[in-house]
């Protein structure tokens, strides 16, 4: 029983093994011979391929001659039988041979004399262009090509037939040299035409390209035939094809990369290695760059107008190879002068055409670093005379660097990430060395002038409140403040110059101030700042105190108090320390003593120290007429009370009465002496116009009230700080500056050896570096002492077989 | 007439573009001319590769292998399966696949409702089915061909050998004679297939499961 039926194999068998129906279409005209089917489809074939023209008609005719033929199973035996080969397939698959000792599959005959025509027929057609070259030779080639190609598509779609089962057939049973008509033809015309003309084709082929290259026009349709002749031309066998739907081959590019491709790249290295040389002989390293530029693109539109799109990709990396990579050093020495004379397009198109090639950029990004990094230090250098003492200046120049690189790097290199990294470095290396520090010998005159700077903007009076909007500035001024290396300084400086102005009550605005401090908040952290905003707190607190302490002394009748204000500051926050103690004078004394038991009574457990620096206030001259206020400090008014007792003192006597330490009593006493307001009789007017030293002054020297003193104005400020004072201040914060540093360090330390029990000292020295590079740059050192100290204190020891490695101990 | 441009795909496509309202002719083997539209000539291979190469313009194509009774129908049937979706690639041809059982038959049993009716008209007493057949083939139309193939194979499932002799009205040939000799048929010579049975005509690609 069959009980299936393999649906075309038996159709076949239907077809051939019934007598009754064959002799049913006998009416048709058929001759089954080879030899007449051959008469036939060769006149055919040789109408199309020489006058290139066929119609429907004709064509139909040709396709049931070959229909008729393949399907015929009466002839005698001019068939061929089909090789069977027998390399077994995967799968041992039997089917195969069962096939064909069924299946009657006829067309080998036909096939070959179809390729024997073509290739007698191109033989002959070759033999008459061998000798050409240059543009005959493309001609030629892409006529006859153009020619040949419509006719065998045509011919292969009069064998369909033919291509859809013999030919099938034969590569189902492993044979591996037959083809699909189309496909056989190419094969024919790579074999016969191709072969021995490919070289002189491809060599006119460039030759024509090299004039393109010169500027002349020429006819690019001649080489646009040729590429496409070398496309269709490469094809492989398929390994395996499962479905009749499969093709047989596909295409590849394998004849043009090797014919076309490969001579066409050489050939361009070469053109443009010569190029190269020769324009930058003549002319400079800008304009080769616009060269280069337009060659690139003039490549891109040879490749779309005329070349296969798959050489776009290799022939712009061996242009950009040969006019970019070859040729950078010369760029690269272009680059910097373009930086020097500023020219921000030409970098521009400069660094395009670098950032063509792998790793090109980074040798331009060290270059721009280090222009950036010198400009900025020649600009300083130049200033440096000045700008040391001048914090306006000093930041202004840098801020002045800044901006323009910043500018560069938006212009010429498209704010391009490496490019703001360099500007980041070169600025950081700059700010924190240069000729100011040089010069003032520590790093920590840059956060010093820049908190100085700061300090001048927020105080009254400063000139830069009315000119520009000063939020700006404070931006500017974070910019800046980003670069510091010891942000640590920067922040001790800073509160040390916010309490002066808040104990002073000089700050120019509240906002202000507020603002710059969340700024800094925003940019290192609360921690950083937290002091800061308990100086603002302390003030704040201050002020209802006051009033606190008025309505206490209302009601508890105290009406010897001098009128007076007093802010008190935890000292924690306060950059201050307690001054040497003196006398106080018995009109300030009750003062001092009311408000600091009425504090005690509100916050026990609480010690307050006077802070008599800091302190200020008004006295006014009852002896004179008009009479004036004076604003004084409290050491001034201190030793101007004396006078309410006697008129006349010593020198001696003075600081005996009052106790101020000498050197502070005679500064304060010089300061008195030039304001005119009291005088000696041994210092004549001349020594007090010159610079009064306190030595000058001697302890036995007299001094009195002046009676006739005269002012201009009715209040007169005598406060003016005290230069010593000042000059120990910087001293003593520069000593707390190194000694914060220290402990620092040390806590930094002693947490990463408890994190990690045991580390290496090379390693503990990156830890603890990396962890502070945020608010300081610790130096070696510094951080060896601190190590020593810990181990001193017994929080660390060294390993007693690896001197190298330290060890946590709990 | 077809005639070389500078490019011939460029003639293809301007063609296919032209194309989508466009008619082709065709005319029978006996004079009759039918017109047909790009719809019906994308289900004939053989009629789309030519109208793809050449602009075929008014003349109508003639198709020497069919007459009009056979044509006619061939362009009802293509223009009802007109806007079918295209199948998936068929494997048309498992043979060469390892992994397929070589024993699974092809299915025969899923014609559907319009093509059984439509096939219905041509018989095997009078020749129409293999015309129709012969005539699908030839103008490469595979879902016709194959809605005729399995007719064909309906119709034998389940007989005789003689059955099938009958049927078909296919003469007798003893083993070594006539379209048994070695010669007879092309590939044959040497190669007597061993599972034949004495009453079967013809070889067989599979071994007869009725001689089993």
């Amino acid at each position: 029983m069959i009980s299936s039926v393999k649906s075309f194999s038996y159709h076949q068998n239907i077809i051939q093994s019934n007598k009754c129906f064959t002799q049913k279409m006998s009416h048709m005209e058929r001759s089954l011979n080879l030899n007449d089917v051959w008469i036939k489809v060769s006149e055919g074939i040789e109408h199309i391929y020489k006058i290139q023209e066929m119609s429907a008609a004709a064509y139909m005719d040709l396709y049931s001659q070959v229909y008729n033929y393949c399907t015929n199973t009466q002839s005698h035996g001019y068939a061929t039988k089909p090789t069977i080969k027998s390399t077994p397939k995967q799968g041992g698959n039997n089917r195969q041979n069962n096939i064909h000792d069924g299946a009657n599959i006829v067309g080998g005959e036909l096939y070959n004399k179809l390729k024997n025509y073509l290739k007698t027929y191109l033989e002959k057609i070759c033999e008459k262009g061998l000798d050409l070259q240059g543009e005959s030779v493309l001609r030629f080639y892409t006529t006859n090509w153009e020619h040949y190609r419509f006719s065998s598509k045509v011919t292969n779609g009069f064998c369909h037939y033919l291509n859809r089962h013999w030919v099938r057939r034969e590569f189902d049973s492993g044979r591996r040299d037959v083809y699909e008509i189309f496909t056989m033809a190419m094969e024919i015309w790579q074999l016969v035409f191709f072969q021995p003309l490919n070289r002189q084709v491809t060599l006119a082929c460039l030759q024509l390209i090299k004039s393109e290259r010169q500027n002349e026009v020429i006819n690019t349709r001649l080489i646009s035939g040729v590429i496409e002749s070398y496309v269709e031309l490469g094809f492989s066998e398929n390994a395996s094809v499962s479905a009749s739907n499969h093709p047989i081959t596909s295409p590849t590019l394998a004849i043009y990369k090797e014919f076309f491709e490969m001579p066409f790249l050489q050939d361009t290295e070469q053109f443009y290695r010569l190029e190269a040389a020769t324009f930058l002989v003549h002319n400079s390293v800008t304009e080769y760059l616009k060269k280069v530029a337009q060659r690139l693109d003039e490549e891109v539109h040879r490749v779309q107008s005329y070349l296969h799109s798959s050489t776009l990709a290799a022939l712009i990396k061996k242009v950009e190879e040969v006019l970019i990579r070859d040729q950078l050093e010369a760029i690269y020495t272009e680059a910097k002068s373009l930086l020097h004379d500023e020219k921000h397009s030409d970098l521009a198109l400069l660094f395009k055409l670098v950032s063509r090639v792998p790793n090109a950029t980074v040798e331009l990004k060290k270059i721009v670093e280090d222009h950036i990094r010198q400009m900025g230090i020649d600009a300083i250098e130049r200033v440096s005379g000045s700008a040391l003492n001048d914090p306006k200046l000093y930041v202004e120049t840098i801020l002045e660097i800044h901006t323009k690189f910043f500018k560069l790097v938006q212009e010429a290199f498209s704010s391009e990430q490496g490019f703001t990294a360099a500007l980041d470095k070169a600025c950081g290396k700059f700010i924190n060395n240069n000729a100011v520090t040089t010069a003032a010998g520590n790093t920590t005159k840059s956060p010093e002038l820049l908190a100085r700077y700061c300090d001048t903007l927020l105080r009254k009076g400063s000139k830069a409140v009315e000119e520009t909007d000063l939020e700006e500035k404070f931006n500017q001024i974070m910019v800046v403040f980003n670069y510091v290396e010891d942000k640590d300084v920067f922040q001790k400086f800073y509160g040390k110059m916010l309490a002066k102005r808040l104990v002073g009550q000089l700050s120019a605005s509240d906002d202000y101030e507020e603002s710059m401090i969340s700024k800094l908040k925003q940019a290192c952290g609360f921690e950083y700042t937290s002091k800061l905003q308990r100086m603002f707190q302390d003030i704040g607190v201050s002020k209802n105190l006051i009033d606190q302490y008025r309505t206490y002394c209302e009601k508890n009748r105290l009406d010897d108090i001098v009128d007076f204000s007093v802010m008190v500051l935890s000292s924690n926050s306060w950059p201050f320390s307690a001054p040497p103690n003196f006398v106080l004078p018995a009109e300030l004394k009750r003062t001092f003593e009311s408000f600091t038991k009425f504090y005690t009574q509100q916050h026990n457990g609480r010690k307050l120290t006077w802070l008599h620096q800091h302190s200020k206030g008004d006295i006014q001259t009852l002896y004179t007429k008009p009479k004036y206020i004076l604003h004084v400090s409290t050491y001034q008014m201190v030793v101007l009370l004396l006078f309410n007792k006697f008129s006349r003192w010593t020198v001696e006597r003075m600081q005996d009465e009052t106790q101020i330490k000498v050197d502070l009593f005679l500064q304060v006493l010089c300061g008195l002496l030039k304001s005119k307001l009291i005088t000696c009789s041994e210092i004549n007017d001349d020594e007090l116009e010159e610079d009064l030293k306190e030595t000058d002054v001697k302890m036995n020297y007299n001094i009195q009230l002046a009676d006739d003193f005269k002012s201009k104005k009715i209040k007169i400020n005598l406060n003016v700080p005290l230069k010593s004072v000042e000059q120990k201040d910087i001293e003593g914060l520069h000593r707390t500056i190194d000694e914060d540093r220290k402990m620092v360090i040390q806590a930094a330390i002693v947490r990463t050896m408890k994190a990690r029990q045991t580390l290496k000292h090379a390693l503990l020295m990156q830890e603890v570096i990396q962890q502070l590079s945020s608010r300081f740059k610790p130096k070696i050192p510094v951080i060896k002492k601190c190590i020593d100290i810990l181990i001193e204190k017994e929080y660390l020891e060294r390993q007693s077989n690896e001197k190298d490695v330290l060890r946590y101990l709990a | 007439m077809a005639s070389t441009e500078a490019d011939s795909s460029n003639a293809t496509t301007a063609n296919t573009e032209n194309a989508t309202s466009k008619i082709i002719k065709i005319q029978s083997n006996d004079g009759q001319i039918f017109e047909i539209d790009q719809g019906v000539v994308e289900q004939s291979s053989t009629i789309k590769t030519l109208s793809d190469l050449m602009d075929v313009g008014e003349v109508p194509i003639p198709l020497p292998n069919v007459k009009a009774s056979i044509l006619g129908p061939i362009v009802e049937f293509c223009n009802h399966h007109k806007n079918d979706p295209k199948p998936e690639p068929l494997d048309d041809d498992d043979d060469d696949d390892p992994n397929k059982d070589i024993y699974e038959p092809k299915r025969s049993d899923d014609i559907i409702e319009w093509d059984q009716n439509f096939i219905k008209q041509f018989t095997v007493a009078e020749g129409t089915l293999f015309d129709i057949i012969m005539a699908a083939n030839y103008l490469g139309i595979k879902t016709l061909l194959a809605v005729g193939c399995k007719t064909i194979a309906n119709m034998v499932r389940g007989k005789s050998s003689s059955e099938v002799r009958e049927m078909f009205n296919i003469s007798y040939d003893p083993p070594g004679e006539g379209l048994n000799a070695p010669n007879a048929i092309e590939g044959q010579a040497g190669t007597v297939p061993t599972t034949q049975d004495a009453n079967a005509t013809g070889p067989s690609p599979q071994p007869d499961p009725m001689n089993q």
